[in-house]
């Protein structure tokens, strides 16, 4: 055979991948994760999809989607499968068959696991890609949050090493179903532990917490300190079980004793990877739990962890308002919610010529942050403040924009808290608890004749009453209230205002 | 032949047909105890004791309280894992050539779902009952009523799934339609489909879930759990 021979013979010659490479995909192939791959599209639709579409067009909140609803449908997926994965060769028996197998038992355990952990990140990352391309379409400011989808895929990872080395070690017909029942109380209970906002390790550990306002990560970065902690501790469990799993004998592992024997089976280098990776697991754990045992609450809202959190992440969040309405009546809001400014103005322009000119009544409207607000405003349902001169109303979307927005509530909500502020003041305030106990809020509803100028003036525009007003005296006198011109309604008011304000006026003097 | 012979026969067939019917007996319980050990129920019945402990626990340390939205939550997982380790019994560990052993075998099958759906009934309901205390707010939420009905429909998930998927894997069906009812519970959707996030008194949601039971258990009983190539 001549060189030229050999060289032709070598162009269709191809190397061949690694041997643990061929057996991942080998695993891959065969995952049985497939059979929940229908199920769990289905429950991804109607849950999380259309739960992220239905929500406001804003990047931070649709991205919690991921972990407060994608996540948790992940978990007993994740779980039962991997847990069904690790007990194979438990569960038929051939342990004295693959004795002989060239590689040691660990290595042939971690491929199945690869298997299996490829199809969850998959099916999770395919989820977040969903999510994260109909927002997209949809945001009009700023981009897809990076931390929840590493967070959440880290955390599956940790799900599926712990019931993959749980099924290896009790290996049996109904370990699958235990341990995914049992994975999945666990992260049911951690998530009403995030809920509850006890502020606990459990509750800063779990993935899936509570909804955060609209306004967050808008105005001010969101710190990624929650995230990073959970990465710490859910790789911590990772490397944990799967230390746990080259350790033990069950799946051909020395051992604890044989773990610190040095003459020990199962080979020196394997037996110090082992233990090694578990140690290193155990050690990331612990430090992600401390962690999350420092976890306080943040001044510009959620959570932040001292040793983690960087000044930077306090600095706003520099951006260019979107202004719209007429000269008369400007309206301006963060261009996050660009989408919703034609029905803040219209909103504005029903309810502003009716209170123009008025003592204390804005001139323009400016959303601003909640935490800019007082904390009676945003803690007790307000929309916003009128402050400075000329007057301005600052408002935020937090409350006037619902988690699933209804363009009624949303023109009402600014219409009745304009007006209830010029009409009659503040929404409230707080009073000290007879007895002491601390302070409880006492809402400013106003007297009988200023509740019916302002759902007289509230009718006359199509709006609802304000929310408290039932009377059916306040009642008849706003009706006719309302029913006068819009220029008697504005010159009686120009005429009366202040002493309707400082409760000279009754009902029966309003026209 | 004497009379002797003559009075042995006859007391012979005096005495043959008793003893005939008490070993038939015997092989009876033999045989189902051997089909019972094959299936392996008695780890079922610990695993099915396991859950009622879970619920128990649950109810005592206020893991969920009272019978809100939360309060079904927590037990409808654990009774999905009930029905999911009734499904997984369903496993023949002697693949086809088991189906051939004899009229009995649909029998026994129909029996074991039966007796371990009462089983897991029972001790759910014990669980409960052993937590149970009006006065501090610690009771199960959809009563005994809401435990049946979800056990006995999520099984009949399960076994229905073990006809497509084999025994070992029957588990997916009713955990994986649990997680469709949890869904179903928190968006507060009121299908019968999806019982499990309806009353305990709804008859709708007890009339689907009764009709998913009986043909699971006909369809098992009759033709039994697919038997894989591998085993499984």
């Amino acid at each position: 055979m001549t060189a030229a021979v050999a060289e032709g013979g070598r162009q269709g010659w191809r190397r061949p991948a690694p041997l643990v490479a061929r057996i991942v995909r080998m695993e891959i192939r065969h995952s049985t994760f497939v059979w929940g791959l229908p199920l769990l599209a289905v429950l991804f639709i109607f849950d999380p999809f259309r739960t992220a579409s239905a929500y406001p067009d804003l990047w931070p909140l649709r991205a919690t989607v991921v972990l407060n609803k994608f996540w948790p449908d992940c978990v007993p997926f994740t779980a039962g499968f991997s847990a069904w994965a690790g007990s194979r060769e438990g569960r038929r028996r051939v342990f004295d068959l693959l004795a002989t197998t060239a590689r040691p038992a660990w290595t042939r355990q971690l491929c199945s696991f690869a298997g299996t952990l490829a199809w969850v990140l998959a099916a999770f990352g395919a989820g977040a890609a969903a999510v994260y391309a109909k927002t997209a379409t949809e945001a009009t400011w700023g981009g897809p949050p990076v931390w929840p989808v590493v967070a959440g895929a880290v955390a599956l990872t940790a799900v599926s090493a712990v019931a993959f080395t749980l099924g290896a070690l009790l290996p049996g017909r109904f370990t699958a179903p235990i341990v995914a029942v049992g994975i999945m109380v666990v992260v049911l209970e951690a998530f009403r532990e995030a809920v509850s906002m006890s502020g606990g390790p459990i509750g800063v550990l779990s993935p899936a917490g509570a909804v955060p306002p609209n306004d967050s990560g808008l105005f001010y970065s969101l710190a990624p300190d929650v995230s990073i902690v959970q990465v710490i501790f859910f790789a911590g469990a990772t490397l944990g079980a799967i230390g746990l799993l080259g350790l033990s004998p069950r799946t051909g592992g020395v051992g604890w004793r044989g773990a610190l024997a040095a003459t020990s089976a199962g080979g020196a280098r394997l037996r110090t990877v082992a233990t090694a990776v578990f140690a290193a697991g155990v050690a990331l754990a612990v430090v992600g739990f401390g962690l999350a045992g420092t976890a306080k609450g943040s001044v510009i809202g959620g959570t932040e962890i001292p040793l983690l959190h960087g000044s930077a992440a306090d600095r706003p969040i520099p951006y260019t308002p979107v202004c719209g309405g007429g000269a008369s009546f400007p309206v301006c809001l963060h261009p996050a919610y660009q989408s919703y400014l034609g029905q803040a103005v219209k909103s504005f322009d029903l309810i502003m010529p009716g209170l123009a000119g008025l003592p204390g009544a804005p001139v323009r409207a400016v959303e601003v942050a909640d935490r800019a607000l007082p904390a009676i405003v945003f803690g007790q349902g307000g929309d916003g403040v009128v402050v400075g001169t000329p007057p301005v109303y600052e408002f935020t979307m937090d409350n006037a924009l619902a988690l699933i927005p209804d363009p009624a509530l949303f023109a009402d909500g600014f219409e009745q808290d304009i007006a209830h502020l010029v009409i009659v003041g503040p929404i409230g305030r707080m009073v000290p608890v007879p007895g002491g106990g601390g302070d409880e809020f006492q809402p400013d509803t106003g007297n009988l004749a200023q509740q019916a100028v302002l759902d007289g003036l509230l009718k006359a525009i199509g709006s609802q009453a304000y929310p408290g007003n039932q009377s059916p005296r306040i009642a008849a006198a706003a009706a006719r209230f309302a029913a006068l011109p819009a220029a008697t309604r504005h010159a009686w008011l120009v005429a009366n205002l202040a002493a309707l304000k400082s409760g000279h006026v009754t009902l029966p003097q309003i026209p | 032949m004497s009379a002797a012979d003559s009075a042995s026969v006859t007391r012979a067939r005096h005495v043959a047909p008793s003893a005939a019917a008490g070993s038939a007996w015997l092989a009876g319980a033999h045989l189902t105890w051997l089909h019972l050990r094959s299936r392996q129920v008695p780890a079922a019945l610990a695993a099915l004791a396991g859950c009622a402990v879970v619920l128990w626990s649950a109810l005592t340390y206020h893991w969920w309280h009272g019978a809100s939205q939360a309060g079904t939550e927590l037990p409808m997982i654990i009774e999905g894992c009930a029905a999911a380790i009734i499904a997984v019994t369903a496993h023949n560990p002697f693949g086809e050539p088991e189906r051939a052993t004899g009229r009995w075998l649909p029998f026994l099958r129909l029996g074991t779902a039966l007796a371990l759906c009462g089983a897991a009934i029972g001790l759910l309901a014990l669980g409960a009952a052993a937590a149970y205390d009006p006065q501090a707010s610690v009771y199960l939420g959809t009563g005994v009523l809401g435990v049946a009905e979800n056990v006995m429909g999520f099984a009949g998930i399960g076994l229905i799934t073990s006809l497509v998927t084999g025994g070992l894997l029957a588990w997916t069906g009713p955990l994986g339609y649990m997680a469709v009812c949890q869904f179903a519970l928190v968006a507060n959707y009121s299908e019968p489909l999806t019982w499990a996030a309806r009353p305990a008194t709804d008859r709708g949601g007890w009339i689907t879930a009764m009709v998913v039971f009986a043909f699971g258990l006909a369809a098992f009983a009759i033709r039994g759990p697919r038997v894989r190539p591998s085993g499984e």
